[in-house]
């Protein structure tokens, strides 16, 4: 996994749009930031994970002063912001297990549900609710989360027929309420007969 | 998550209600309220010290701290289960074999001093009321990235709720409700896990990333230094925490205890593995939080799925209020029992006690209130400071006065001023000189407290034989 970065310095995030379209080999992010405010820099970490290349097609709101640079794996790019908000438009191809988002180093009011994430391209069939995010699926067809924090990546929702951990985990819980309960209601009716006689 | 948090909370609810309301027919005297009648086996008593334990500072502070700091912080349990090991050889078997019903009580008799009691409940009373702040800003910190309330609701509700059980049935009602809330921990963060695993594709992906991100999260964040003065605060409190100790009472006997030692660390490893996964998991999930106190609450909402969700966030309430619980049992037997009990009416019936102690929970638990406002810190510095005041006070004249025989009243009364001042002076004064020095507060604190201990000790009247004898065993 690689991550890369695009660096930019502010104090908080008013609001995040990311929409996502899903091809058979491919995918297309655009991200939109409102930072509230003009400062000087911005910063974003984005994961690339292996088998996936991460193509930058543009980058709006910033300055020709935008630099990369990698350390250890890490790739920073610094921008400088001619505007309130910034827009990141980039192309995922190879594995698209996860889909990575840029994630800016400053954090949104909590509560306030400032990022909102979209995909489109996903097999109606899917069990969105079981994706990272959940997603919600709308009548347009297209999948949408309303979060609080940007995520590191998008992990499209599993199909229907696909056996999942979420699922695996969930019949889990419920097992081990309903053996404990079973357990306890056993071992009670076991006392009250020792007890009655 | 939809309806399912609603009805696992009702559900939680109900059945903390239910044996609440099911205890208190069980509970006619003090000494039922205060130690269960004696009754708590190992497994129950384990799970009940682990509860206790395991507090708003676990699930919310820790795992925020693991959040932002990485793996290193993992290393302070070592300490807290030095802490327990101390507990289950040298302090334990004693305090249960004495058989109070209040630490100060243990004070009072060993030092054959009203003094030494009245001042052990008043810096117990001090104490936990800066952990009770840790666990309402705790609540105050999930109601508003899971439930989108005001802080001052949820602390309310989490107040009522956890006064209304411990009101009701004393310690016997919060042993079983514990061992429930220690089963409701230790499932839903274990379970947590592999979904996690899962949704960052792995250990390695995950690993490899954070050390991307910032390569002291897999490393060494704090320094060694640092890791061993925290695990010092946090054992060496944990040695001699006075809400730890009050459990011990109710368990059967001697050996009961140091079982129920072995399953509450047991208890703890696993919880606290989980809590360091999770954190640095979440961190891969969601790089920058507003807060890292919110790291728990943010997963249990936004990343797992319902069922698993909903039961985490009734762990993360179910540890705010068995701690807020405990607390409240010491402090309120700390006002009654032991100033109000001992000193304004030594006369007074085992109704009035009891309904004294009832009215001392409920003003105890809402002054915190007031201070979690204020947001003074992240809850993992406030149940670090709190642990190094217990420490600096209490760790000397518990740990070294049940098993050194020349300890005297004016001795434990030295120490436990002594180091509480040692550590509020060296706490706001040469803090910041840390990691120039090496040397922190709590270790200055029990420092302090134990020359003026040894040092009066040796300088006054000793201990009457009558009070010694109870914890040490007679010469032949």
């Amino acid at each position: 996994m690689l991550p890369l970065a695009v660096l930019v310095l502010l104090s908080q995030l008013g609001a995040a749009d990311i929409s996502i379209e899903i091809a058979s080999s491919s995918a297309q992010v655009e991200a939109r930031f409102d930072f509230g405010q003009v400062a000087d820099s911005v910063r974003f970490s984005l994961i690339r994970l292996p088998g996936q290349a991460v193509e930058f097609v543009n980058l709006e709101g910033v300055g020709a002063s935008t630099q990369s640079s990698e350390e250890d794996g890490l790739v920073w790019v610094t921008a400088a912001l001619e505007e309130s908000s910034t827009s990141v438009r980039y192309r995922v191809s190879g594995s698209l297990a996860r889909i990575p988002i840029p994630v800016p180093v400053v954090a949104a009011e909590p509560g306030a549900g400032a990022v909102r994430i979209s995909v489109r391209g996903l097999d109606a069939d899917a069990r969105f609710h079981e994706g990272f995010p959940r997603l919600v699926l709308r009548s347009d067809g297209s999948a949408v989360a309303q979060l609080d924090n940007v995520p590191s990546f998008v992990r499209p929702p599993p199909r229907r027929s696909a056996w999942s951990v979420n699922r695996g985990a969930q019949l889990l819980v419920v097992g081990l309420v309903v053996g404990a309960s079973v357990v306890w209601i056993l071992r009670a009716r076991r006392r009250t007969r020792a007890g009655s006689s | 998550m939809g309806v399912v948090l609603p009805v696992v909370l009702v559900i939680y609810f109900g059945l903390v209600l239910g044996i609440a309301i099911w205890t208190s027919f069980h509970t006619r005297t003090e000494e039922d309220f205060l130690a269960a009648g004696r009754s708590i086996g190992p497994v129950v008593g384990g799970a009940v010290l682990a509860a206790t334990q395991i507090s708003a500072g676990t699930v919310v502070g820790t795992l925020g701290r693991h959040y932002l700091t990485g793996v290193s912080w993992w290393w302070i349990w070592f300490g807290v289960w030095a802490g327990w090991l101390v507990s289950a050889f040298f302090v334990a078997p004693k305090l249960r074999r004495f058989g109070a019903l209040t630490v100060p009580d243990y004070v009072g008799h060993r030092f054959g001093s009203e003094r030494a009691r009245a001042l052990a409940a008043v810096l117990i009373i001090v104490s936990y009321t800066i952990y009770l702040v840790a666990q309402f800003q705790a609540s105050g910190e999930i109601a508003l990235a899971v439930f989108g309330i005001q802080p001052l609701t949820a602390m309310l509700v989490v107040v009522a709720s956890t006064a209304l059980y411990t009101l009701l049935g004393g310690v016997r009602s919060s042993s079983y409700i514990e061992f429930l809330q220690t089963l409701i921990m230790v499932t839903g963060l274990v379970i947590a896990v592999p979904v996690l695993v899962d949704h960052v594709g792995g250990f390695r992906q995950a690993v490899s990333f954070l050390e991307s991100l910032d390569a002291r999260l897999i490393g060494w964040y704090y320094g060694p230094k640092e890791i061993a003065a925290f695990g010092v605060a946090f054992g060496l409190s944990i040695a001699a925490a006075p809400y730890e100790m009050t459990r011990f009472y109710s368990m059967r006997d001697e050996r009961t205890v140091r079982q129920a030692i072995g399953v509450s660390i047991g208890f703890q490893f696993i919880i606290g593995l989980s809590v360091m996964a999770i954190g640095l998991f979440t961190r891969v999930l969601f790089p920058t939080l507003a807060s890292e106190d919110q790291a728990s609450s943010i997963m249990a909402f936004e990343v797992l799925p319902p069922i698993v969700g909903a039961l985490l966030i009734v762990a993360m309430l179910s540890a705010i209020m068995s701690t807020v619980n405990s607390i409240l049992l010491v402090t309120g037997a700390g006002v009654a029992h032991d100033l109000y009990g001992k000193f304004i009416r030594p006369d007074a019936s085992q109704a009035h006690l009891l309904a004294v102690n009832r009215i001392a929970i409920v003003v105890l638990a809402i002054i915190p209130i007031f201070f979690a406002l204020q947001k003074y810190g992240d809850v993992q510095a406030i149940v670090v400071e709190q642990s190094k005041f217990i420490a600096s006070f209490f760790f000397v004249p518990v740990v070294i006065g049940l098993n050194w025989r020349r300890g005297t009243a004016a001795g434990a009364i030295a120490g436990m001023l002594g180091g509480f001042l040692a550590c509020l002076i060296w706490e706001f004064t040469g803090q910041s000189g840390f990691a120039s020095h090496g040397i922190d507060a709590v270790e200055v604190g029990v420092f302090t407290s134990l020359v003026l201990f040894v040092l009066v000790s040796r300088f006054t009247r000793p201990v009457p034989e009558e009070n010694l004898s109870t914890f040490f065993p007679k010469r032949s």
